[in-house]
């Protein structure tokens, strides 16, 4: 194989979409990870939908369809499978696997469970913010980002193939996949895939229950949920229904109640105050939100590619939790240590990417990262990307290239950039030397 | 003010002479003013009323059924308006969920007067606003009474909303100074006690109000602890608050005697004493209290493996509850041993009502006692950073410095703290005398600054009002002399010299108080607290992503102006190779890097690192365990 890999990251704003084009002796095998934009991005340049028609447009036809070998969905987060909702779009692509973590096989009950109280939470924390009007809608979309994302789901469990749930439960800390020879859908021979998270061991899997013991459960009541809301207009919301919480009638409005306490002074309610009370009561909300969006990016499926002497790494959004586990491995340490293609996990904050890694594994690499160029300016989401995080990859002799969705390609022979702006692609030796 | 100011200005007023309309008019006013002077009663000084003992779901067998048990609080008496809205507790009952007002309560309606208040209900929202205001009230006191001064009067009125949000949570708003009280539905399954699906309101839980009420206090006392500045801050927080409700139990005559008439001699062990908001623990799930202080299995390892707030904080109020256990037995065993004829085992059945009711006092007054000496120990916190090894030193040396002779609390506490592992490392020892913190007789020459803030404290005293024009002033006289001393002896504080914008040194608070020392005379101290903020240090140390640390000193210094104790937070800290305090920082702000689910959208120097009580309390908090 002499035919270099290349990368393809797909402009879908604040989100992921990765395709890697493999060589194989008759054609290039797909491995597509991920497909999904954030609703907290604002661009919509190109469109979204465009983006996703193009992605399947681009992919390699085999007998006329078009076709992906393997599809990974690294988790269940919007800004990752939100393009699989349309699921015309995918009708007629043939695919050969979808791989997905572990969290999301129902057969498995402790999977059901931590769904179940991932799902239950995001949905409490989306009606609560809601509520709270447009000081709360950063928080909105973050809620938003975990609700369940069933329609996309469906689409990626309907394509008629294997669905495997990755890590391998009989084989957690060791599940490694190899491509086969012939020219069926699939990895090529010499390719192999190591799986290295999420984990199944308990200290993780505390961290992917969202609230740590049950106190969000019962924030919105649970008739509030049955209300199916807007996927269109998300933001517009009645206030809660919460229902009078005693028999007598007790309720009055503002006027009255300043007559009743009046005698003079100070006015004790004013706008002001009102408007931060909702703040307040709002960073609860907020705080189960973010709770539950970690705990997602938790769930992350993290693969490591290993073709010829190229290794490739994609760890989703894996939080600390995961990447602790998989730097405490010693049979890992080399593969890592060997990573000459990383994605930058949730989409270049910090606590995505270790600097135990950055620090002590990462060199001579390429890096690819997915980023809107307005999310994060117009939501005050100032961290992502982390500008420390990554200063400290382009010190010296860790990165070659860094290649940013917000930011202009840089000039190499190895990067190639779409005319139209959809896609840029970094093409990556197999052979060893760069 | 122009009226009166215009009267006296007119030609010949004052001035002897003939009786005129006016000064008829004046004899006959000052005379009716006599006349009400005499028919007038004084104001009372307290108020009485009813509210829950613990929470609703508490019930209590009479032998002819279950009833859940009130109890009248009696509370400082000052004039109300409707809500209840004073001077500093103003109850606004306005439900953020439901975007509506609720009726609000008139205490001082003549009936009311009558009735020790509204007779406790659920469903009655004007109850709930009495019970919030009463525990309030109550807690408040407690705090002033323990530390001989008024708390707060100047941070602006407490805030108090009772229904803010729908939701299982309560909290403390910094910024609000507000209490923010949520309610919600039981849970559908299994809700203990409660009906499931019930309506639970967390405004009606005596230890949940008293433990926001603490966390408003505390942040009063000590406004430097909103910062997380090492593993135990957080932990203090909860565990200070929780250790407040606690001995607030111990003012509920009727808990404590169905705990004594439970448990025998050793009342400790009964749930209601022991065990942290039931009512809440049981609705949410949980199906126990939310947090026992009773552990007698204490583990010496836990407290360096524990990082999660709450579960770091149960082991402080367990070392504080241990300590008191060992306390009260040790103080009742003379009564024991009376009432069973000599063998100190008392005969299976309920207690005889005598010795119950000499039980409950002893209890009564070890818990005073300890409460305290736990709210006296803020006299020595330092005032940022708190670690619980702080708290131990600060106990210790209030103990001390009250009851120089009679050592039982502070053997009691350094044993219990060391069984869980909780030392004061610097002091080398195990010997109270070690432990307590040393004692200077550094020459502070403040006298001025002294008496005029123990001017202020004696103004304070009877009033909740704000500070008046001339109290202003004093503050406006004394505080710039109080920096300038500070920042003369910045070294001997501990600090490093204050230069401007790089290490600049404030006063961030200062009073005085009185208190009647060993050989009764009464003795003034007055307490300061210095911060030195290091922005040179942020900037130099990348792992603090932006924190300024911060150096400080208290200062305790008595009526001739001589510095009797500085306790610091040295910047550097150099200890044993490293700097202690800034590597604790680092490892904290890491912890929350990684594990904060906040971290991805915000950094810790936008205010991430602030105290939130409604995450806190939320049962968000990093969890990771290093």
């Amino acid at each position: 194989m002499t035919e270099p890999v290349r990368v393809r990251m797909y402009n879908v704003g604040f989100g992921d979409c990765f395709v890697v084009s493999i060589p194989g002796p008759e054609r290039d095998h797909v491995v597509l990870v991920d497909c999904g934009r954030h609703s907290g991005t604002l661009m919509d340049e190109p469109p979204f939908w465009d983006v996703v028609e193009r992605v399947v447009a681009d992919l390699p036809r085999v007998d006329g369809k078009p076709t992906v070998d393997v599809l990974v969905m690294t988790h269940r987060h919007r800004d990752h499978v939100h393009g699989f909702s349309r699921e015309e779009l995918w009708r007629d692509v043939r695919v050969g696997e979808v791989w997905m973590p572990w969290t999301e096989n129902d057969a498995d009950p402790v999977a059901r469970g931590l769904k179940e109280q991932q799902d239950a939470s995001a949905a409490r924390s989306f009606h609560a913010l809601r509520a709270f009007g447009a000081g709360a809608r950063p928080a909105v979309d973050i809620a938003l980002n975990s609700i369940t994302n069933q329609g996309a789901m469906d689409t990626l469990r309907g394509f008629g193939c294997p669905v495997r749930y990755l890590p391998d439960p009989l084989r957690p800390q060791g599940t490694v996949l190899t491509g086969r020879a012939g020219g069926g859908l699939g990895l090529p021979a010499g390719v192999t895939v190591h799986v290295l998270g999420p984990s199944r061991d308990r200290a993780t899997i505390t961290l992917l229950d969202p609230p740590p013991g049950s106190a969000y459960l019962r924030m919105v009541p649970a008739t509030t949920l049955d209300v199916a809301f807007d996927a269109a207009a998300p933001y517009d919301s009645p206030p809660l229904d919460v229902p009078r919480p005693w028999a007598g009638d007790w309720d009055i409005s503002r006027p009255e109640y300043e007559a009743r306490v009046g005698a003079g002074g100070a006015p004790l309610v004013d706008d002001d105050l009102l408007a931060h009370l909702d703040a307040a009561a709002c960073a609860d909300a907020e705080g189960l939100a973010m709770s539950v969006d970690h705990a997602l990016n938790g769930t992350s499926l993290v693969l490591l590619f290993e073709i010829g002497k190229l290794c490739l790494l994609f760890p989703g959004d894996a939080q600390w939790g995961t990447w602790k586990a998989m730097l405490a491995n010693p049979d890992w340490e080399q593969k890592l240590k060997d990573v000459r293609f990383l994605k930058v996990g949730h989409h270049g904050s910090h606590n995505a990417t270790p600097v135990e890694f950055v620090e002590g594994y990462l060199h001579d690499a390429v890096a690819m990262l997915s980023v809107s160029a307005t999310a994060y300016e117009t939501k005050g989401w100032k961290e992502i990307p982390k500008d420390e995080l990554v200063e400290a990859m382009q010190a010296a002799g860790r990165l070659d290239l860094l290649v940013r969705s917000d930011k202009p390609a840089p000039r190499s022979p190895r990067v190639t950039s779409d005319p139209g702006g959809f896609w840029t692609e970094v093409r990556l030796d197999v052979d060893g030397e760069p | 003010m122009t009226d009166s100011d215009g009267g006296t200005a007119d030609p010949g007023a004052g001035a002897p002479g003939p009786a005129t309309s006016a000064t008829i008019a004046a004899e006959v006013a000052a005379k009716t003013r006599r006349d009400d002077a005499r028919r007038a009663v004084p104001a009372p000084r307290r108020r009485r009323l009813q509210i829950y003992a613990l929470d609703p779901m508490r019930m209590e067998n009479t032998g002819a059924g279950f009833v859940t048990p009130r109890i009248t609080l009696s509370v400082p008496y000052e004039p109300l308006a409707p809500g209840p809205v004073g001077q500093r507790i103003q109850v606004v009952d306005y439900d953020g969920a439901r975007r509506t007002f609720y009726e609000p309560v008139d205490l001082d309606d003549p009936h009311l007067l009558l009735s020790d208040g509204l007779t406790p209900s659920e469903n009655d929202p004007r109850f709930h606003q009495q019970m919030v205001y009463a525990v309030v009230a109550s807690t408040w006191e407690a705090f002033e009474a323990a530390s001989g001064r008024r708390i707060g009067v100047r941070g602006g009125p407490l805030k108090v909303f009772p229904h803010a949000f729908y939701g299982e949570n309560a909290f403390y708003d910094p910024t609000l100074k507000a209490l923010l009280f949520g309610y919600f539905q039981a849970d559908e399954r299994d809700a203990g006690a409660n009906l499931p699906g019930q309506m639970v309101f967390t405004c009606v839980s005596h230890d949940i109000i008293t433990h926001e009420t603490t966390h408003a206090i505390v942040d009063r006392l000590r406004p430097g602890f909103n910062e997380i500045t090492n593993a135990d801050v957080l932990a203090f927080h909860e565990a200070f608050a929780d250790l407040v409700a606690i001995f607030q139990h111990f003012k509920l005559e009727q808990v404590l005697v169905d705990a004594i008439n439970e448990r025998q001699a050793d009342l400790t062990t009964a749930e209601a004493i022991s065990g942290m908001a039931r009512q809440f623990g049981f609705a949410s799930a949980q199906k126990a209290p939310l947090r026992t202080a009773l552990d007698d299995t204490p583990d010496p390892g836990a407290y360096q493996r524990t990082l999660e707030p709450h579960a770091r904080g149960v082991i402080l109020v367990q070392a504080v509850f241990d300590a008191y256990r060992t306390t009260y037995l040790a103080r009742v065993q003379d009564l024991l041993r009376l009432a069973s004829g000599g063998s100190g085992i008392l005969q299976a059945g309920r207690p005889h009502p005598d010795l119950v009711n000499r039980l409950a006092q002893e209890a009564r007054a070890t818990a005073r006692l300890f409460f305290d000496r736990c709210v006296g120990a803020f006299t020595y916190l330092p005032p940022i950073d708190v670690t619980f090894a702080d708290f131990l030193r600060a106990l210790v040396t209030v103990d001390f410095v009250a009851s120089p002779d009679e050592d039982s609390f502070r053997t009691a506490i350094i044993e219990a703290f060391r069984r869980r592992g909780i030392y004061a490392g610097e002091a080398g020892s195990l010997a109270d005398r070690a432990v307590a913190l040393p004692f200077t007789e550094m020459s502070a020459l403040l006298p001025d600054a002294v008496s005029l803030l123990w001017t202020l404290t004696a103004r304070a005293r009877g009033e909740f009002s704000e500070a008046s024009a001339d109290e202003r002033a004093i503050q406006n006289q004394v505080f710039p002399q109080l920096a300038w001393w500070a920042k003369q002896n910045a070294v001997e504080l501990g600090l490093q010299p204050h230069v401007d914008k790089e290490r600049p040194i404030s006063v961030a608070a200062a009073h005085s108080t009185v208190r009647i020392d060993v050989d009764g005379q009464p003795q003034v101290v007055t307490v300061l607290q210095v911060v030195q903020r290091r922005p040179d240090l942020a900037v130099a140390d990348r792992r603090l992503g932006g924190i300024v640390p911060k150096a400080g000193a208290t200062v305790v210094i008595d009526a001739a102006g001589v510095v009797r104790y500085v306790i610091s937070k040295s910047l550097p800290a150099a200890w044993a190779g490293g700097d202690v305090r800034l590597d604790e920082l680092a490892r904290t702000v890491d912890r929350f890097d990684r594990s904060d689910p906040r971290a991805a959208y915000r950094s810790a120097a936008d205010g991430r690192m602030r105290v939130n009580f409604a995450l806190l309390h939320g049962g968000y908090t990093p969890v990771e365990e290093e």
